[in-house]
């Protein structure tokens, strides 16, 4: 592989994050209209931090984590903003360099394992070509080095297991082996599409132990993608909370738990069943449907679901969109997009919403 | 041996299906899919056990959870009782009447009892009907009367499972995930069912339109006095909706219990790994709570392990168990009996684990808990009740 030398754009003060997404718009254009599905959002990711990106189905959490691969190029998709990785500029890149990037430097494990598996390759074939594609090395070397990472993240008999095709492995299975093949290039940048959600939860309690063991051994960045707020609390260490295409608040898991600022994360928390608590008589959903990312609603993105908004003066809630703010109290990292006043949103949080919990 | 928990009470059932009272009585209900080889001549070279031997009895109005990882039987059970499937063996009685060999037609009239509400509200939806055929089919199918004709009957259904009645004319594809699940529970509720199988209703949608549909459900439940049977595999959801919540794991019941029983003093070894297992939105107590990690795969049904069928990825047979105890979990098939009042657990060496579920620390860890086993009199489970 000779790779160019990617575009040096002026760099931006990026601190040390490892991954940086400055401002990301990914629009897409449709007979309907432009869908927005991903617009203005911003985040850091440091090397061993793993960060969670929550959000309802349509919040673009997905789409973001396309357009860090660079899986949107050649699509019709409008991408502006920046992403930045350990220097690089990806927005600009080309699809040649992408590639030279993508299971290298990061690499991605996807939801379903069975559809994202190739059903008429052996399984350690398909974790060979990765390695093969990146290292100039033998196939046999490649095949060592693949039995040692199915080894490694837990499958029985790997040397016998190399030669298996993907329907002979159970989901768990198929879900290490996804597993093995992302990491089998030691990317610095993983990023995990709802690895667990079409697992059974003793499966799931496994691969993210394994997660959480293989990012401390390699010291890598994790973007975990996941609806579950159990899994964030958790696996993650700082959390973005996605909600039509915008983040909405973002923090560390102890802020998003403890002392979330923002209406959507309320009824994240109050809406969900949980066992750890006695048990409520009631759940308290959070009303109405999420947003047409086509007829984005008008002020805050979340103002029609939202029950707080007489709580703003003059109605700024359905005519400005609100700035994603650094909170007063909490941590440093801490912003919330909400027009209600931060002492007003601590006294809600406090007298109102987390008694109920 | 017998090493049934024996109540005072009466009225406390001795077996999982000895409930006279209830509106259906499953008694070692058995689903067997069998494997077929030979093209012309197809000959039978073995059997899937899906459901192997599964009792229980579900009171008029209570909801009954049915809880379980992919594959341990729970969605087949639900689709035997509503009889899409023929059991292979066993006896369902819905209203005191054996239904378990009843004929395609003469089901017919028992499916104004008896509805179902699916699992993907994109699939079992006909995208080429309108709302207003797919709520109405029920009415036309079993030419009820209606007061007011069919549309007015189907446009009241709508209003009270929360969509807009004018929507009438329009298409599924038109709909979100959780406005459709709404629509096949109108669809369900039409002829106003006795029991409902819901089977996994809510694991397709977001958690905030999740929240709406589980409390609709509970007010449906109370306005029309409906039973529901509640298959699911999100143990949270079920805390909240059940009564009482059966545990399944290969084709087989593990632990029968009252939901705050089952979730407060869990015994069985399963349903212990299963709950340690679910993750809890907390960060300070997920970093206290014991995760109790079951190694390897579910085993195939089609070969089941022999005597317990859990053995094979028991912790407590692992690490607790002496040689002789083990020998009887590999030989003898654990009964699910009655080890604390109306706590059914299939386990030769159940104990109550009351840390669990909580992630609180209560002081009670492995070791310590005594065995529930035959002379105990279950004094750890009853004590803790």
């Amino acid at each position: 592989m000779t790779a160019q030398p990617l575009a040096r754009l002026d760099k931006p003060d990026v601190g040390d994050a490892f991954l940086s997404v400055r401002d990301l718009r990914v629009h897409f254009p449709t007979a309907d209209g432009l869908v927005k599905g991903v617009d203005g959002l911003s985040f850091d990711v440091r090397r061993g931090e793993i960060m969670g990106i929550v959000g309802e189905s349509g919040s673009g959490k997905s789409v973001t984590s396309q357009a860090i691969l660079g899986l949107h190029k050649g699509s019709q998709a409008r991408i502006t903003g920046e992403i930045w990785l350990d220097g690089h500029e990806l927005v600009g890149a080309t699809e040649e360099q992408m590639r030279s990037l993508r299971g290298d430097q990061m690499a991605m494990i996807f939801q379903d394992p069975l559809s994202s598996m190739h059903p008429f390759y052996r399984v350690g074939d398909q974790i060979a070509e990765a390695y093969l594609v990146h290292n100039k090395v033998s196939k046999s070397v490649a095949k060592k080095r693949t039995i040692e990472m199915l080894d490694r993240v837990g499958i029985p008999n790997p040397d016998k297991r190399f030669s298996d095709y993907p329907h002979q492995f159970s989901g768990g299975m198929r879900q290490r082996a996804m597993i093995a093949m992302a990491l089998v290039c030691d990317p610095k940048l993983l990023i995990a599409d709802e690895p667990t959600t079409a697992l059974d939860v003793t499966v799931q309690a496994q691969i993210l132990d394994l997660m959480k063991d293989l990012q401390r051994e390699f010291n890598s960045a994790i973007i975990l993608i996941t609806h579950d707020l159990g899994v964030v609390a958790e696996t993650c260490d700082h959390v973005v909370v996605m909600y039509g295409g915008q983040c909405v608040e973002t923090g560390s898991v102890n802020d998003l738990f403890y002392e979330p600022e923002m209406p959507y994360s309320w009824g994240l928390l109050t809406s969900m069943p949980r066992m750890d608590r006695t048990r409520q008589e009631r759940l308290q959903p959070i009303p109405g449907q999420p947003p047409s990312l086509i007829r984005v609603p008008k002020g805050c993105v979340f103002n029609p679901r939202c029950g707080y908004t007489e709580h703003v003066p003059g109605r700024r809630c359905f005519t400005d969109r609100p700035d994603l703010l650094p909170t007063s109290g909490g941590s440093a990292g801490h912003a919330v997009r909400c027009h209600i006043d931060p002492d007003e949103r601590r006294r809600l949080w406090t007298g109102d919403i987390q008694p109920t919990l | 041996m017998s090493t049934a928990f024996r109540p005072d009470g009466a009225d406390a059932p001795l077996t999982p299906a000895d409930d006279t009272d209830a509106l259906l009585r499953v008694n070692n209900l058995t689903k067997y899919f069998p494997i077929k080889q030979g093209i012309l001549i197809q000959r039978q070279i073995g059997a899937v056990k899906a459901v192997d031997g599964v009792s229980f009895a579900v009171r008029a109005g209570e909801t009954l959870g049915l809880v379980g990882e992919s594959g341990c039987g729970k969605s087949t059970t639900g689709r035997v009782v509503t009889k899409l499937l023929d059991p292979t063996a066993g006896e369902i009685y819905f209203d005191g009447q054996d239904i378990a060999k009843l004929k395609r037609h003469q089901m017919r009239s028992l499916r104004t009892d008896i509805q179902m509400i699916f699992q993907d509200p994109y699939s079992s939806l006909n995208p080429r009907h309108t709302i207003g055929t797919i709520v109405g089919a029920p009415f036309r199918i079993q030419k009820t009367k209606t007061d007011k004709g069919v549309k007015a009957e189907v446009q009241s259904l709508m209003e009270r499972v929360g969509l807009n009645p004018e929507h009438y004319n329009r298409y599924p594809h038109e709909f979100s995930g959780g406005q459709r699940q709404r629509i096949g529970i109108a669809r369900a509720i039409a002829l106003r069912p006795k029991l409902i199988v819901c089977d996994e209703p809510v694991s397709a949608l977001d958690v905030s339109i999740q929240a709406q549909v589980v409390n609709l459900l509970e007010d449906l439940q109370s306005e029309f006095g409906l039973t529901y049977i509640f298959v699911a595999h999100d143990l949270s959801v079920v805390r909240h909706i059940a009564d009482r919540v059966a545990v399944m794991y290969l084709g087989k019941v593990m632990e029968l219990a009252p939901r705050d029983t089952l979730y407060s003093t869990p015994m069985h070894p399963y349903t212990h790994s299963l709950m340690s297992a679910v993750p809890v939105p907390d960060p300070k107590k997920e970093g206290r709570r014991e995760r109790i990690l079951l190694i390897g795969d579910l085993p195939s049904p089609i070969n089941p392990p022999p005597g317990c069928v859990f053995h094979t990825r028991c912790p407590k047979y692992r690490a607790v168990l002496s040689e002789t105890d083990r020998e009887r979990c590999r030989s003898e098939v654990p009964v699910l009996e009655a080890k604390a009042p109306s706590q059914f657990v299939a386990c030769h060496f159940p104990e109550v684990r009351a840390d669990i579920a909580s992630g609180e620390d209560a002081g009670i860890s492995g070791g310590e808990s005594g065995t529930v086993g035959s002379e105990s009199e279950a004094g750890t489970g009853a004590t803790a009740l």
